[in-house]
């Protein structure tokens, strides 16, 4: 019981301007000063969402698909993008041939691609893995290269005169030094998974969180519209922090303080 | 033979902004086996570059640096290398920092990796402290990983790289006495590099004396104080008279670089 009124203190500590939102939200649609038909109660919506949950389960098929989506997307992207970004730090002929094309590919909106991708490959699974993975591989890369050109010479040069061969450099110096930067750029590209995960289930497809949205819009099912927008944002929510947690234990060498800065 | 044979070695530095630096012009020094050298010299004078040489991780523009009269071509771990700042491996403990040498090269069998581990942080004063990350370690103990780490791989020659600057004054005192003692101990031949004159003449057989831009042998003195000093030698007019003999070699040029 102690521990659960400690929990709760501390959870509202921090919390408390959330809970603020949730109860003017509730209010303002219970006493009709916005219309209920486009706000719903918070406390409908939620009962909207644990029946489509756990009475008639059917939106599990749509999480399934949206995380499959863009797990697969997010994890070739992380496995081209450290490849890529190990070799063009450490190979100078890749890095001038790829350096300009990565340069005017970045900024383009991949989404505006999405298109293409479509006409190319269909509206079944591939087009939209393609543009998850397309998108996240571009902060894992840059991360990647910038991590590895930062490791500090003297640590290599150390590794190197206590007899360390071409490869145990790159394992057990290059790696780890460049690790907490790579993990930078994988949780940039997490967030954006979850946005384009949404936004091409809203433009092409029949199953996914983002038609579940939009299909609720349009049918005028306001409280299932919130619904999964609130369950696509505490799936994005849990994943940030399953990153940072991640973070925080392969990282427990770094000075407290150097990964602090965006990390809410 | 000598040890370390270091004949006219120039280096030269080519950058893209600045024209050519000539770091280090037409060296010329000998050391023999258990011989406790110690540099000294303004910033920027290449001390640090000759080590960097010695220890295979440069080329020399022009001339000759033999190790027990071979040509050094790369790093070995026979010659280590104390780096500034105590290089350690931040993601490694201190056991994992001290191991790394026996790791890489595949030295001996685990059993006996972890003892000969265990016995040099026990010699460095570090039992106990296995367990820390550097982040959790003092500069003194840092450096203290930093010793094991390269005394761990058996080296001939131990080049250090003004390994006591970055330490606050009491603890580099402390810390001075440990590596005569270590010395002592182990007769290897140390190639030690520092800003301070008085670190210098208190720890070295011989004190060679740089001069900046480019970076030139002035002098070499010998110091015949016996070992194990004290630290009662500062006291000694003659200690005094090297001091102030030094000190106006290179009062010009660091009067000049600041």
């Amino acid at each position: 019981m102690q521990r659960l009124t400690h929990f709760l203190r501390t959870f509202l500590k921090k919390w408390y301007p959330l809970v603020l939102l949730i109860f003017v939200w509730e209010f303002v649609s219970r006493t009709r000063l916005v219309d209920p038909f486009y706000l719903p109660p918070f406390s409908i919506s939620m009962k909207a969402l644990l029946e489509g949950l756990f009475v008639t389960g059917d939106v599990w098929f749509h999480i399934e698909m949206s995380l499959l989506r863009a797990l697969a997307g997010l994890f070739s992207a992380i496995l081209v993008g450290t490849g890529i970004g190990l070799l063009m730090a450490r190979y100078a002929p890749a890095n001038s041939f790829l350096d300009p094309l990565i340069s005017i590919i970045f900024p383009t909106p991949k989404l505006a691609l999405f298109p293409i991708l479509i006409f190319w490959f269909g509206i079944g699974q591939m087009s939209k893995i393609l543009l998850i993975s397309m998108t996240c591989f571009f902060p894992i890369v840059v991360n990647t290269y910038a991590g590895v050109k930062n490791v500090d010479k003297y640590l290599v040069w150390n590794a190197l005169t206590k007899g360390a061969s071409g490869n145990q450099i790159l394992y057990k110096v290059i790696i780890p030094a460049a690790l907490p930067f790579i993990f930078t750029g994988i949780r940039v590209a997490s967030s954006f998974a979850f946005i384009l995960i949404v936004a091409s289930e809203m433009i092409a497809s029949n199953e996914g969180l983002g038609f579940f949205i939009i299909s609720a819009e349009r049918t005028f099912n306001s409280d299932m519209m919130f619904a999964g927008i609130m369950l696509i944002s505490a799936l994005g929510f849990g994943f940030d922090r399953l990153i940072l947690y991640i973070q925080k234990k392969l990282f427990i060498w770094r000075d407290i303080g150097e990964e602090r800065v965006s990390g809410i | 033979m000598f040890k370390i044979e270091i004949r006219n070695v120039s280096k030269v530095f080519r950058s893209v902004r600045t024209s050519e630096i000539l770091a280090l012009k037409d060296i010329s020094f000998k050391v023999n086996e258990g011989e406790f050298i110690t540099i000294v010299g303004p910033s920027g004078c290449g001390k640090s570059t000759l080590l960097y040489l010695i220890a295979g991780l440069e080329t020399p523009t022009a001339g000759d640096i033999l190790i027990n009269g071979n040509r050094v071509n790369e790093p070995d771990p026979t010659c280590g290398i104390v780096f500034q700042e105590f290089r350690i491996f931040p993601w490694r403990t201190v056991f994992k920092n001290v191991l790394f040498g026996l790791e890489v090269q595949n030295r001996f069998p685990k059993d006996k990796q972890i003892e000969l581990a265990k016995e040099y942080i026990s010699m460095v004063g570090l039992t106990g402290f296995e367990d820390r990350y550097p982040k959790e370690l003092s500069g003194g103990m840092k450096q203290r990983v930093a010793i094991a780490q390269t005394l761990i791989c058996g080296p001939e020659i131990i080049l250090m790289d003004e390994p006591l600057g970055s330490v606050d004054s009491l603890t580099r005192e402390v810390l001075q006495h440990e590596i005569m003692r270590l010395w002592e101990r182990e007769k290897k031949a140390i190639l030690f590099v520092t800003h301070s004159i008085d670190e210098a003449i208190f720890l070295g057989t011989r004190v060679v004396v740089f001069s900046a831009r480019p970076g030139v042998v002035k002098e070499i003195f010998d110091i015949d104080f016996p070992y194990p000093r004290t630290g009662k030698e500062r006291t000694d007019p003659r200690f005094g008279s090297l001091r102030s003999r030094i000190w106006n070699l290179i009062e010009k040029e660091v009067i000049k670089s600041n």
